[in-house]
């Protein structure tokens, strides 16, 4: 885990020098008006509306809430960029129009322009930043286990030759096998397109654990186990998952007003009363890790 | 087994419903089209002139060597890069879906077509009709009608094929049921409950078509 | 376009392997789903035009609950319910103890759905044969088993060719849908090779190339075939 090896004690004091330098930096300059050179900007001008890509069912992130409305934690930071190019198109009237992705048409979707900036759950990682532009992280994870919690399973190494569901093409499935090549864990992966299926297949005892991104777990076993309690997540994090917003690669200056938006909710605090607003009722606090990342990406104007 | 939880479903049904609808709008375009555009194909590819008929022949075998959902994932990446501009999802569904299903209506229209008996394009042809006309006034209103249920049968298998638009997103019903099932955590109650609404109206349909073949049959 | 092309990504190991073993699981798995496709659907076709009642209801039902529920749903009830609704120790082997249940669900499933379109076909073949030659066999004091076997079937076989064309590609299709219970085939080797490189698009397109490569084979064995057995006098040309 590189985060651990950088060690929250360091982050916290470039954090607190970060929050120094915010309150010394004064009034805003006087932001760039109009399109400029951004392909981007040009594209939502020409159609009156910002296309935002969202996940289907990834709560509290970005998911379809049951009066069909796009909602969650990733869609609402994504709404202060909204907010930042309405100001910058000087269009206060600005629509926001929803395409449903998922992991497969994700990339694609964000490269070939259909989408203009992508709220889910997708980790920041640099051969993924070979295709498209990232947003600054605004949550931070690493896969862990489900698993049920009267099992005796803690690491990943209790499964020593058990069978372990997956979501397919995910990070999460990567690590388990490289953990199989370096340990000889002889793990049998079963692949699975959908957490929830992942977590059925651990509650029917098809598998004996589910390894996925840790808050996407927890949030499943806090409101979905049956009977409630059933469930637990287990684990020290074997990856590390930074999740960012995507856009489309080579247009810096749309770059520059998302880095802008997020930096400016990063250092009001309103990314703080965002989480809580998604999190809270879950039962999920923000931890000192990720405070420190807003507190570090909180760039002074 | 498990507790089942069917209040999930009554709760999401105007969801659901709004799903069914946008599949069978888009059953209804795909096979209008797909019909039309099949029987030209037919007739091109068993027409005389041979170029042409091998770029029919191309287009069906081509089409038919892919899977659907390939083709629907083209149309959705790839022509936006070509135009310069995004598809619609319902757009680039329904086009997908019209060439795609274009090319089995060809393949059950030329089956109808070589079924008839080629004493009666002669036939035809010597009471002073042109190859087109022959087509039009005898040999298609026969291949079309001796062939209705294939092509319904088809349209029922395009129906349940409709499903797959769930790679590019679009909400038609089966992509509802998944984000339902996967919201709720519900997916055994939720999938049951599909293929049930799937069976009753794919049963349903094939009665029909047997209804209508039963009383087409020259007695 | 802001799209980073990468061909080479497609020849290199481990991604080429990736794609020759994503064939090989397609073929695995449309192959064997045919054998039972054929063999359920031949005799459920025959079943639905024999003159027994029992043996038409028995064959009727069949299609109508198979070939009236996509696929996809199929798959998915086959993998994810039916274990759970089996008697426990039973349920407990196919759960536990049964070597790479994804493929050997997938199979039957696939198998299991088209064969109930081989079926249709089967019957729509002999049907198609018309009442009269089984007036004809049954005037010249065939019996019923002889009718079948040296009037109506080899009658019927020429009928039903082209659409056992469709259906032999349709299964190379369908089998692409066992990936979404697990199994790694040609459009799941593809996804993984996209979240390995994230060249989404060059791995689509060998997808696609490869999948078009198995099924013009198919296709040019079966025109062989059909041209083979036409019958002369009428309208086909091939």
């Amino acid at each position: 885990m590189r985060l651990g090896k950088f060690g929250v004690a360091t982050l916290a004091s470039i954090a607190i020098a970060a929050g120094l330098v915010t309150a010394a930096s004064a009034a805003t300059p006087p932001a760039q008006q109009g399109p400029g050179n951004s392909v981007i900007l040009k594209r939502i001008l020409e159609r009156g509306a910002i296309n935002i890509g969202h996940r289907d069912a990834s709560a509290p992130f970005s998911y379809i809430n049951d009066k069909q409305q796009v909602e969650g934690y990733s869609i609402d930071l994504c709404l202060k960029v909204v907010d930042a190019v309405e100001q910058r198109l000087n269009k206060p009237d600005l629509k926001v129009t929803f395409t449903p992705i998922n992991v497969t048409n994700r990339i694609p979707l964000v490269a070939n322009g259909t989408v203009d900036l992508e709220c889910g759950t997708t980790s920041n990682f640099l051969a993924r930043q070979e295709q498209v532009e990232f947003s600054p992280i605004y949550y931070v994870t690493g896969t862990q286990l489900l698993v049920k919690t009267a099992s005796a399973t803690r690491e990943i190494e209790d499964l020593k030759g058990k069978r372990v569901a997956a979501l397919q093409g995910s990070s999460n499935e990567a690590v388990v096998r490289k953990l199989n090549d370096e340990k000889a864990l002889g793990i049998e992966l079963i692949y699975v397109k959908d957490l929830p299926e992942g977590g059925l297949l651990v509650e029917n005892d098809r598998v004996d654990a589910f390894v996925a991104d840790g808050v996407q777990i927890k949030v499943y076993a806090a409101n979905k186990a049956r009977p409630a309690g059933s469930l637990a997540v287990v684990g020290r994090l074997l990856t590390y998952d930074p999740y960012s917003a995507m856009m489309q690669r080579g247009d810096q200056d749309f770059a520059l007003l998302v880095r802008a938006a997020f930096a400016d909710a990063f250092r009001s605090g309103e990314a703080e009363k965002i989480y809580a607003k998604w999190f809270d009722p879950l039962g999920l606090k923000i931890d000192g890790e990720l405070l420190a990342a807003f507190r570090v990406q909180a760039l002074p104007r | 087994m498990r507790y089942l939880d069917w209040s999930v479903i009554s709760h999401a049904w105007p969801f659901l419903w709004q799903g069914l609808q946008t599949s069978f709008l888009l059953l209804a375009l795909a096979m209008a089209g797909g019909i039309l555009l099949g029987t030209l194909i037919a007739v091109v590819r068993l027409s005389a002139s041979r170029p042409l008929a091998a770029v029919a022949a191309c287009y069906v075998n081509a089409l038919r060597s892919i899977p659907l959902i390939m083709v629907i994932f083209w149309f959705y990446l790839l022509v936006p890069l070509f135009i310069g501009r995004p598809v619609g999802t319902f757009t680039s569904a329904l086009i997908a879906f019209t060439l795609f299903e274009s090319a089995y209506y060809s393949e059950i229209m030329r089956a109808g077509i070589q079924g008839i008996s080629q004493g009666q394009m002669g036939a035809a042809l010597a009471t002073g009709m042109s190859r087109m006309q022959a087509y039009r006034y005898v040999v298609l209103p026969q291949a079309l009608r001796r062939m209705t249920p294939v092509l319904l049968t088809q349209s029922v298998a395009l129906f349940q094929d409709s499903s797959l638009v769930y790679v590019i997103g679009l909400h038609d019903f089966m992509t509802s049921v998944g984000i339902v099932a996967n919201r709720e955590a519900r997916l055994i109650e939720l999938y049951l409950f599909a293929a049930f609404v799937y069976f009753v109206i794919c049963f349903s349909a094939s009665r029909v078509v047997k209804r209508l073949q039963d009383r087409m049959t020259v007695a | 376009m802001q799209y980073r092309w990468n061909w080479n990504i497609l020849f290199v190991e481990p991604y080429f392997g990736w794609l020759l073993a994503g064939v090989k699981w397609t073929l695995l798995v449309a192959g064997a789903a045919w054998i039972i496709a054929l063999a359920i659907g031949c005799t459920i076709g025959v079943m639905r035009t024999l003159p027994s009642r029992m043996a038409r209801a028995i064959g009727t039902a069949y299609v109508d609950l198979f070939r009236n529920v996509p696929l996809l749903l199929q798959l998915f009830l086959w993998y994810f319910v039916l274990p759970e609704l089996l008697p426990a120790s039973l349920g407990h082997w196919v759960k536990r103890d049964l070597a790479m249940p994804e493929y050997w669900f997938s199979v039957v499933g696939l198998g299991c759905f088209t064969a109930a379109r081989i079926a249709e076909q089967v019957r729509a073949g002999i049907e198609s044969v018309g009442h009269g030659q089984r007036m004809t066999a049954a005037a010249s004091g065939l019996t019923t088993a002889q009718a079948y076997r040296y009037i109506l079937l080899p009658l019927a076989a020429r009928n039903v060719l082209p659409p056992f064309t469709s259906e032999a590609l349709n299964i190379i299709k369908n089998s692409s849908l066992a990936l979404t219970i697990g199994v790694l085939e040609l459009t799941g080797q593809s996804r993984q090779i996209e979240a390995n490189t994230f060249q989404g698009i060059e791995a689509l397109t060998a997808a696609t190339v490869l999948y078009a490569m198995l099924t013009l084979c198919v296709i040019t064995g079966m025109r062989v075939v059909e041209r083979q057995a036409t019958i002369p006098g009428t309208l086909a040309r091939g």
